[in-house]
């Protein structure tokens, strides 16, 4: 059981939290989108497993490297 | 009634189809299909949609929307012939225009020249088929890949070739997300594409460069260029009123009410400019090669200036993002972000590639206004 940190890719707008902690996911699922140039990007899980923080909420502007949410990988 | 009378009845309600020449018929077709382009695959269906149905109104008999007193005639002499619809169209895309990304990596407006190459090169193309050195001068500017900007040029100096010029420049940048990818990926290897670019050691813009910015740029490129003057002005106007941070209420309009009113208007008096005698002819066909030729040349020269910075640059830059300095604001830059994703998805170009964007859209203008100096140096205009 290893936690994995996922960062923001880009500075941008929180569009919207697709998983919340607690929620299982895939690698691919998408956990966040990102609004940047009015584009959204999908910010994925990257490993499968348990969404165990979110760090941020919806309508928040982040920074690129900002800290995203954590994973608890299977 | 007489039969004679109920003749004369008749001939007068189907005098119209009688009318219905065959050019008539084509053009309506391409006003239909125009129509079609916009609603179904959604092609550019602000422009599409009005420019489609303009088409329709002005090529059916004995209508005359486009005689003298006719009603979109009115449109495209108070706005189109005057030059106004396209520089208040600037005026919104300059206050829709976030240059952050520009000035946190300003070494990339390099790449936005890069973007105008296609202008010169199709230039000479259309000098060695035989266009004149004004009309070659006008189907060199669909290369700047920016609506206003062909318009603008087009009605000073070959406004009969403004229905064909304006048409191929508004398909076109609507067929980049078709055109680029497939160049994109043959100028690059795949190391090259899938290279990541970080956000990280960007500093924040502040609020009073991105205020002094427009001004700036007005006032340096106006002195290089003086005759692209309009252009340039509503653009960095507009973009001054997103920033000066005072005139909200100005910001908005100029963005929404303003840019909506204008866009319809002009698309209906480009679409009735589309006349069957003149649109039907090689020289439109030769119009839209050209037009290809120009924006192929546009991707192909961003992308290898990114390249060549490559070799000399410590910091390197994805080629992918040398495509967006053709103008067609926003969507070259969201080409370059989709191919990158595509090969590495933990690749996020969008903001390299607005910036590259944004600087094609300075790029464009700078260059039509330098053409235009030249010219008019030369004694042609």
């Amino acid at each position: 059981m290893a936690e994995k940190k996922v960062t923001a890719p880009l500075p941008g707008l929180v569009k919207k939290i697709l998983a919340n902690a607690g929620q299982k996911v895939g690698a691919k699922d998408a956990v966040i989108v990102i609004e940047a140039m009015k584009m959204e990007n999908k910010i994925p899980a990257k490993s499968a497993g348990t969404v165990k923080e979110v760090f941020i909420s919806e309508g928040q502007n982040v920074k690129a490297g900002d800290k995203l949410f954590t994973i608890e990988a299977e | 009634m007489t039969s004679d009378a109920l003749m004369t009845i008749f001939q007068g309600i189907l005098s119209g189809f009688a009318g219905l020449t065959w050019q008539y018929a084509v053009m309506i077709c391409i006003g239909l299909l125009l129509l079609w382009l916009g609603i179904k695959h959604e092609f550019e269906p602000l422009l599409l949609v009005p420019i489609g149905f303009g088409c329709i109104l002005a090529n059916l008999p004995l209508a005359g929307m486009m005689e003298p007193h006719g009603l979109l005639r009115q449109f495209y002499d108070a706005g189109v012939i005057t030059e106004v619809f396209p520089c208040l169209i600037f005026l919104g895309i300059g206050a829709m225009t976030d240059f952050t990304p520009l000035l946190a990596n300003p070494r990339v407006f390099l790449l936005g020249g890069a973007g105008q190459f296609g202008i010169f090169v199709t230039l000479l193309l259309a000098l060695a088929l035989g266009f004149d050195r004004l009309e070659a001068v006008c189907v060199g500017v669909i290369g700047a890949c920016d609506g206003p900007t062909s318009i603008y040029v087009t009605t000073q100096f070959a406004p009969q070739l403004l229905g064909p010029i304006s048409v191929a420049a508004y398909s076109y940048m609507s067929l980049v997300p078709l055109i680029q990818p497939p160049l994109m990926r043959l100028c690059t290897t795949k190391k090259e594409r899938t290279m990541l670019m970080a956000y990280t050691e960007q500093k924040p813009i502040s609020q009073t460069v991105r205020t002094i910015f427009p001004v700036a740029v007005t006032i340096i490129t106006v002195l290089i260029a003086p005759m692209g003057a309009p252009l340039m002005g509503t653009l960095m106007l507009g973009n001054f009123l997103r920033e000066c941070g005072v005139v909200d209420r100005l910001n908005k309009t100029a963005q929404n009410e303003i840019c909506n009113i204008v866009t319809l208007l002009l698309g209906l008096s480009v679409g009735a400019t589309m006349n069957g005698e003149i649109f039907l002819t090689t020289k439109t066909l030769l119009i839209f090669i050209l037009g290809a030729i120009a924006i192929s040349g546009d991707t192909i020269a961003g992308v290898y200036l990114a390249k060549l910075m490559n070799l000399f640059c410590k910091e390197k830059i994805n080629p992918l993002i040398g495509s967006a300095g053709i103008s067609a604001f926003p969507m070259a830059a969201r080409v370059s972000h989709k191919v990158g994703q595509e090969e590495n998805e933990d690749n996020y170009l969008i903001m390299h590639a607005m910036g590259v964007n944004t600087g094609g859209q300075i790029g464009s203008v700078l260059a039509a206004s330098v053409m235009l100096a030249v010219l008019h140096a030369m004694g042609y205009i």
